[in-house]
Formats: C-alpha cells, structure tokens, sequence
C-alpha cells in the first residue's frame, strides 16, 4: 500500500523521525498524568492513593462518590470525546489541504445540532441512543457539504476561503435550528438539554456504547494514513503512487462522520481541538500523517482533560457559585490565541 | 478641467462651490430613488398588515393625525410605527457599519460580525446584564464598549500587516470565536429565566420595540451621521490606495481611524437597539453596488433597512409564531454569503 518514493522521502528526515519514537512515550506520559489530574483535582483535591483506592471500591465513602460518580464519568468522556476531536481534526486538515481546518469552525459540529433539532421536531421527543443517529446523519451531510467544497476550485488552495465557508455554513445551520427550535416549544424544551454540551452531560453508560463509533472511525483513520500522505502531494501523484483518491475522501469522510458524530452526541459543540492538536503534532514530528495520526489519538484526550481540569480548578471564582468553566470555553481560550498567533505570523500570500 | 469632464458620465450633474464640487451620478440617484420608493411602499405595507388588518385609507387618517378608532391609532401609532422605525435605523446603521469595514479593509467579505465586533457587543450586553444586573440601558453602553474592544484589539494585532488581507479576517474569527464563549460561560452560569432573556436578545429580535428604543439611537446617530458626511470624500479617496489618497492631500491615519470609530459606533448602536441581528452589514453594501452601480452609504444604508425591514416582516408573519429577525437574517445571510464566496472564488479561479 504504501509507496516506496514516499517513505524514502521520510526517511530523510532522519532528526524528526528520531524525534517522532520519543514522542509516542511522552504523548502516552502526559495522557496518564492528564487522567491522574481529571480525577485527583477539582473543587476537592484528592491524594493519589485515595483516588486508586475509591477506584476499586475501597476507602472513603464521599471520595468513592466523588470520584466514582462524578470525576469518572467526565474522564471517560473527555477521552473518547478526545480521540474523536484530535482525529478528525487530523483528518480535515490532511484532506483539504487547510492547516487551520477544524471540523468545529468549518460547520460539522452545527450539522450535528441540526441532525439532532431536525429528529426532534420529525419525531419529538427522543432518546439518548435515537440522538446518536440523528447527530451521526447531520455530521455526515455537514462533512459531505466541506469536502465537495474545499475539492472544487473555488476553495482549493485558499484556506480563508475554506474557513469563511464554514462560518457561514455555520451561520446557516444554525439559523435554520433556531427557527426550528424557537417555533416549536416541545423542541425548545428537548434541545435545551442537549444543547448546554459539557462533559458531564452523559453518564458512563450512555456515553460506553458509542465508544464503538469512536473505535472504528479512529481506526479507519489510522489505515488512511499512508493514502493521505500520498494524497498531499495532488490527486494526480496520489494515482500514479496506487492510492485511489476517491475510496481514499469516501473513507476520510465516513471516519470523521463518526468521530464528530459521537464527540458532538456525548458533549455537544467542542471546537479549536481539532485545530490546536495537529499543529502541536506536526511542529514536533513533522508532517507524516503515519506519526501525527496516532500521536493525536494520546495528545487530544490529554489536552481535553487538561482543559476539563483547569475549567473545574477556576471556575466558580467569577461570576455564580460552584460553578465551573465548561471546557468548550476553555479549548476555545487555547485555541483561538494559537489561531490569531498563527495567523499573524503567517505571510498574507500564504493564507489567501 | 474639460479632460475631467470628459471622463464622467454625460448625464451626471456636477455641482460646484468654492471649495468643494459634488458630482451626483444619474445611475446613483435612480437607484436611491427607487429604494427610497420601495422603502416608503414596505413600511406601508408593515403598517397595514398583522393580525388587525388596516386600510389604506385608514392608514391616512392614522398617519395624519386623526385615527378613525382607537384601536387603529393604537397599532399603528403605537406598535407598528416605531417597531417600523426600529428596523430601517438599525438596518441602515448596520449597512453603513458593513460598507465602511469593506471600504477600509478593502476587502468584500469583511463585516462586523466576520471580524468580531458583533461578538464583542454581545459580551459587553451580556456581561452588564447578567453579571453586574444592569439594565437594557446600561447594557447598551456595555455594547459600545464591548465593541471597541474587539475592533481596538484587532487594529493592534494586524496593525503591522495593514487593515487589508486575511490576517483580518481570521484574526476576527478567531476573536469571535473567543467572545462567544466567555458569552456561552456567562450564560451558563447564571438562572435559567435570565439566560432566555439573554438568549432572545442574543439572537437579535424587534419584539416589543418601541418609541423608547428608538429616541436613543436616533439622537446616536445624530451625532455619527455628520462624521461620516464630513468624512466620506475622503473615504472614496482613500479607496484609491494610501498613497494615491496622501498625493491628493487625505490624511489617510486620521480618515482611517474616524472611519473606523464611526463604523464600530454604528455598529454598537444598532447591537444595543435589536441585538447582534447578523448578516445585514455584509449583504446591504453588496446589494447597493449592485444596484447603485458604485459604493454610496446612501444606497447602502437605504438596502439596509429595506432588508431588515423585509426580514421583520417575514419573521412576523412567514411563520407559524412570529420568531426573531436575527433568525432569518442569519440563514438567508448565510446562503448569500457563501454564494458571495463561491463568486469570489470563480473571479480569481
């Protein structure tokens, strides 16, 4: 499968690929710690050792409830949510082409909020494995729409133009879920819920079973990684290398379909991970899709659970009490800094 | 001066005083006059419709200061009237903004809410609304200061590359996209009845606005209105290129900054009246060239509240409930935003 031009080229860079094995323990380091920090830290700190203990059921009764309950529950979702995130965030930006392609920004987030509005309204109320479906459908039409767009002529190679696509995409999704929701008081009431999307939204067993989206769609990624490497370099190198463009954008985006799909099921909207995570990666180990593919699936749970742990560690100090700052927020205050650094120090020919 | 001339148009009028000339294109002039007329004939029909169904002839009576009931006088005077008013101040206010930010980006797809400063409004109202339980009044000072932020903020960080190019823009998406979670934040902490209210405005909705609303935005505009008047030959110059405009005797640092406080005002005005309605300021300038066939605020500003006017109605009455203006604004906005796109992209293949 994977063409024997390219891995030479990628085995010049020997420093990088050096870089790249140190990177796979590190990425695995951090992931532990960032899952010591979810579950040790909060408006209550908790020693290590008690937190092992309540895992197996043992020790005190409140820190079993808390961290059983409560921690365990955001931790598992962070990571799958993680996984899915860091993926398609990987994958959007191999296939368009776009270094600051984020399926959040480009609008397959708001295809799933729509999906989900959409079922409401058809069939009223609906149950937690109904709206996985609903939500899988609009990530699906949503994901379609951006890759035809960014394969046409009008996008290609202009990743502002790309991004200014998806806002408004965006923007149209979202007006038209307004008018469903603000028209219809049985929705309204429905999709509040749905919609307030933080990590503890869905309880470890709601959210266990999708887990088999988020494991196939990161799989199919993984085995898509040698093609898109091949498909960087053109649609016409990628067909004389034996990879075949078209089986390669189907693949792409039935995988990001899922992953989307079943983050924005368990969590609602969560954007800029998607965008920061590949970036960090490719800064680090270069830009071979073989290492930043399963490199995101270990450094984007770990930055959602960092953020998740900062969100809980301050809030409550602003406005309101015990309250906490939903990680959407704070991805957003990670990722939107990086964004404009990077825009600015990008040279305009570059981004046009 | 018979070279120059030469160059216009034949039918164009060209008046002349000691110090300055004022040339009114023919085409231009139509154009405004027939979206004045378009304009005059909406907000008749906005008068006369609705649930209680008023005549023409009634409308008259109304308008000219003897009502045939009270009922009428009540609806008309009262309710549509100023809803009326509400929607042409805030769509020209928007569509200036919208026209100013493209001018002095140059670029076709800036607009306060591309690039921020609508986001920007939003948190301001929000964070005086909720956080310090302000009033609607105070909010819209939290609007305008909100809003002068996000554009003071963005000036600095592109102020190196120059206002034009897509630094600016991505800069501004990538702001808005911050503002709009510390207004998800704020939101989510506060009690659910708060939050609705807050949400409603955020869409950007007329509902229950009145005389009250509107004297404020008025009395803004009377002082914004005569900066851009004064400023806007400048701001044709300065469409030339810096250069060109410093040689014909601009000062481009002052126009730009005027311009630039001008359009965020308008725009913080408009926000602290009816909410971040979306979109407006992107379409009306588009449109007005369009049909003006050149950049006039006139036109663009008259495009403006012909479509948000439009768009009031449609949300009023196209609906199984009246739902808010932002809502159809948003979607029909969008649409043309990406055929925008799409043409932009086609232009430069």
């Amino acid at each position: 499968m994977f063409p024997a031009s390219v891995t030479a080229e990628s085995d010049v860079r020997a420093p990088s690929t050096g870089r790249a094995w140190l990177a796979f323990p590190v990425a695995i380091l951090l992931l532990v710690g960032g899952l010591v920090l979810s579950l040790a830290v909060g408006a209550r700190f908790i020693p290590f050792d008690q937190v092992v203990l309540s895992l197996f059921g043992t020790g005190d009764q409140n820190v079993i409830n808390i961290v059983g309950e409560l921690r365990v529950t955001r931790t598992v979702n962070a990571v799958i949510c993680g996984v899915a995130l860091g993926a398609a965030g990987v994958l959007m930006q191999a296939l368009t082409r776009n270094p600051i392609a984020d399926p959040g920004m480009l609008g397959v987030n708001a295809g799933a909020s729509f999906g989900v509005v959409a079922g409401l309204s058809v069939f009223g109320a609906i149950g937690a494995t109904e709206t996985i479906w609903f939500a899988l459908a609009g990530a699906a039409a949503a994901s379609a729409v951006i890759f035809w767009f960014s394969g046409t002529r009008f996008a290609a190679g202009s990743p502002v133009r790309l991004i200014l696509a998806g806002v408004a995409f965006s923007a149209v999704l979202a007006g038209l879920s307004q008018s469903i929701v603000l028209t219809d008081e049985r929705v309204l009431d429905a999709f509040r819920f749905w919609r307030v999307g933080s990590l503890t939204a869905r309880s470890v067993d709601e959210a266990l079973p999708l887990i088999v989206f988020v494991v196939v769609g990161a799989l199919i990624a993984l085995l898509l990684g040698p093609a898109l490497n091949a498909m960087a370099l053109g649609d016409d190198s990628a067909i004389s290398l034996g990879v075949r463009p078209g089986a390669v954008r189907g693949l792409t985006l039935l995988s990001v379909t899922l992953l989307c799909g079943t983050a924005t099921a368990i969590a609602g909207p969560i954007s800029f991970v998607g965008l920061v995570i590949p970036h960090l990666l490719r800064r680090i180990v270069g830009p071979d899709l073989r290492l930043v593919l399963p490199l995101s699936l270990f450094a984007a749970p770990t930055m959602l659970l960092v953020a998740d742990t900062v969100g809980r560690v301050i809030g409550g100090g602003f406005i309101g009490d015990g309250g906490e700052v939903q990680v959407g927020v704070v991805t957003a205050f990670i990722g939107g800094p990086l964004l404009i650094a990077y825009v600015i120090g990008r040279r305009r020919e570059r981004l046009s | 001066m018979t070279a120059r001339s030469s160059v216009l148009p034949m039918d164009d009028l060209v008046l002349r005083g000691p110090s300055w000339s004022l040339r009114i294109g023919r085409r231009a002039a139509l154009a405004c006059g027939i979206l004045l007329a378009a304009l005059v004939l909406l907000l008749a029909a906005a008068l006369m419709i609705g649930d209680y169904v008023v005549t023409p002839g009634a409308l008259i009576e109304t308008l000219l200061g003897n009502p045939p009931d009270r009922l009428t006088g009540f609806f008309v005077l009262g309710r549509r009237l100023p809803r009326a008013l509400v929607a042409i101040v805030v769509g020209a206010s928007l569509a200036v903004a919208g026209a100013v930010f493209q001018m002095l980006t140059r670029n076709p797809l800036a607009s306060p809410d591309v690039i921020g400063v609508s986001s920007g409004t939003s948190v301001g109202a929000v964070v005086v609304l909720l956080v310090l339980g302000g009033s609607f009044d105070q909010a819209a000072v939290g609007a305008v200061i909100g809003a002068l932020v996000v554009a003071g903020v963005i000036m600095l960080l592109t102020a190196r590359s120059g206002l034009h190019g897509v630094q600016l823009i991505l800069t501004g998406v990538a702001l808005s996209a911050i503002a709009m979670a510390v207004v998800d934040y704020v939101l989510s902490q506060v009690f659910v009845a708060s939050a609705t209210t807050a949400q409603t405005w955020l869409v950007g909705s007329l509902q229950g606005r009145g005389w009250p609303d509107l004297v404020p935005a008025v009395i803004a505009l009377a002082a914004i209105v005569p900066l851009l008047v004064w400023i806007a030959p400048d701001a044709r110059m300065l469409a030339l290129g810096d250069s060109v405009s410093t040689a014909l005797g601009v000062r481009t640092v002052r126009a730009r900054w005027t311009l630039l406080v001008a359009a965020t005002l308008l725009v913080a005005v408009a926000v602290a009246t009816a909410g971040p309605i979306s979109f407006v300021a992107l379409l009306a300038p588009h449109i007005a060239r369009r049909v003006a066939g050149t950049a006039s605020f006139l036109a663009a500003a008259l495009v403006g509240a012909l479509l948000l006017l439009a768009s009031d109605l449609l949300a009023l009455y196209a609906f199984p409930a009246p739902i808010p203006v932002g809502v159809v604004t948003i979607t029909v906005g969008g649409v043309f935003f990406l055929l925008l796109l799409w043409r932009e992209g086609a232009r430069r293949g």
